[in-house]
């Protein structure tokens, strides 16, 4: 017997009563349904008012007074009240499937995006941008810039593991083939189960 | 099942797609790791309730902290680091965790200690002859040859320096080998 059958069979000797491992099963599941924690419950159930209100509000002073806004400004509001609807979805889905949206770009993406596009308007509508906003563009982007370089480094990570992985059950696949092959001794035949997929 | 390389890198990766805010390879991890990760913990806590309920505030936390994780790699000590916390808890209660008297030796650990502890060894006599050990001396033998992490992994879950993890698992060697050689007589 090898260690590694040993190390099974010891595991495979711990009894455990059915029904406290039924327990353990649906907190799992409770786990996994709702990692929500009661203040992020929270602040998700204050989020989806305050962004429909200021959906709302921006919605109101560009339709109430057109004219007092200049046309920067109202582009601007109109951008504002884009983030409102945003926040309030976000929540709102947070809220209906009771765990975090786990798309670690979502943020800065949606944030960067926003930024950008006021500097686009910026420019479009005055030919220059105020300092401030393109600070804020830049930092915001340089979190957006890091965490893609995260994801792509995870990403690269896990082609490697899984190269690595395939080459471990080619070897195991050739070394079980091979034992095989000398106990029937037939040396010259190939098997399709050892293809690397 | 953990254990060999494969086990690793199949644990990594689903920690990778975890943190890439994959939700199914969190229930993918979770049977990935429960038999060896209940052992471990059914051999520090008294009863098995105990252990279910320290199996369940584990995972929690898991699912709670593991953004924070920045090295996908790690996750197995860390996971045991996070049990271990959660077993003491409920093995303080039962004073079950006493420590044991400092070892002075630093016997270093080699691969072959592996094939040395497992000569005339089956499965039966191994889980017996662990119930027998003191606490301690139980858990570096299990984190070490049964759930394969290294010496330095142990360090971190154990949170004992390398030197004291090494005359650790030295003594439980001799301790074990005591146990079941009294017993074949």
């Amino acid at each position: 017997m090898n260690w590694e059958q040993l190390r099974k069979q010891v595991f495979g000797l711990e009894t455990t009563t059915p029904e406290l491992k039924e327990e353990f099963e649906t907190a799992l599941r409770q786990i996994l349904l709702s990692p929500l924690k009661p203040w992020e419950r929270a602040a998700a159930v204050a989020l989806v008012p305050f962004g429909f209100l200021l959906t709302g509000f921006c919605a109101l002073s560009l339709l109430m007074k057109p004219d007092v806004f200049s046309t920067l400004i109202q582009a601007q509001v109109v951008l504002a009240a884009l983030v409102g609807m945003l926040l309030a979805g976000w929540a709102l889905r947070v809220l209906r499937t009771g765990r975090h949206l786990r798309n670690r770009l979502l943020f800065p993406s949606v944030a960067f995006g926003l930024f950008v596009a006021m500097i686009v308007i910026s420019i479009a509508l005055t030919g220059s941008v105020e300092l401030d906003l393109l600070a804020a563009t830049m930092l915001i982007g340089f979190v957006f810039v890091w965490e893609r370089v995260e994801v792509a480094e995870l990403r690269i990570r896990e082609t490697a593991l899984r190269q690595e992985l395939q080459l471990i059950e080619l070897t195991d696949c050739v070394a079980e083939l091979r034992d095989e092959k000398h106990v029937s001794g037939d040396l010259n035949q190939t098997d399709p189960q050892c293809e690397p997929q | 099942m953990v254990g060999s390389r494969k086990d690793f890198i199949q644990s990594e990766l689903l920690v990778i797609r975890y943190l890439r805010g994959d939700e199914e390879a969190f229930e993918e991890l979770v049977h990935l790791w429960r038999q060896p990760l209940f052992y471990y913990i059914r051999r520090v806590v008294d009863t098995e309730q105990d252990a279910w309920d320290t199996m369940q505030e584990t995972w929690l936390t898991v699912s709670q902290k593991a953004r924070r994780l920045r090295e996908p790699a790690a996750f197995p000590a860390w996971l045991y680091k996070i049990a271990r916390n959660a077993a003491i808890d409920h093995a303080r209660k039962n004073r079950a965790f006493a420590p044991l008297p400092e070892e002075k030796s630093t016997m270093s650990t080699r691969a072959s200690d592996t094939e040395q502890i497992s000569l005339a060894l089956d499965a039966e006599r191994l889980h017996w002859g662990l119930a027998q050990l003191a606490p301690l001396h139980r858990e570096v033998l299990i984190l070490h040859f049964l759930e394969g992490f290294s010496l330095a992994e142990i360090s971190d879950v154990t949170r004992v320096p390398l030197g004291t993890v090494k005359s650790r698992i030295h003594h439980a060697k001799q301790a074990l080998r005591n146990v079941l050689e009294r017993e074949a007589s």
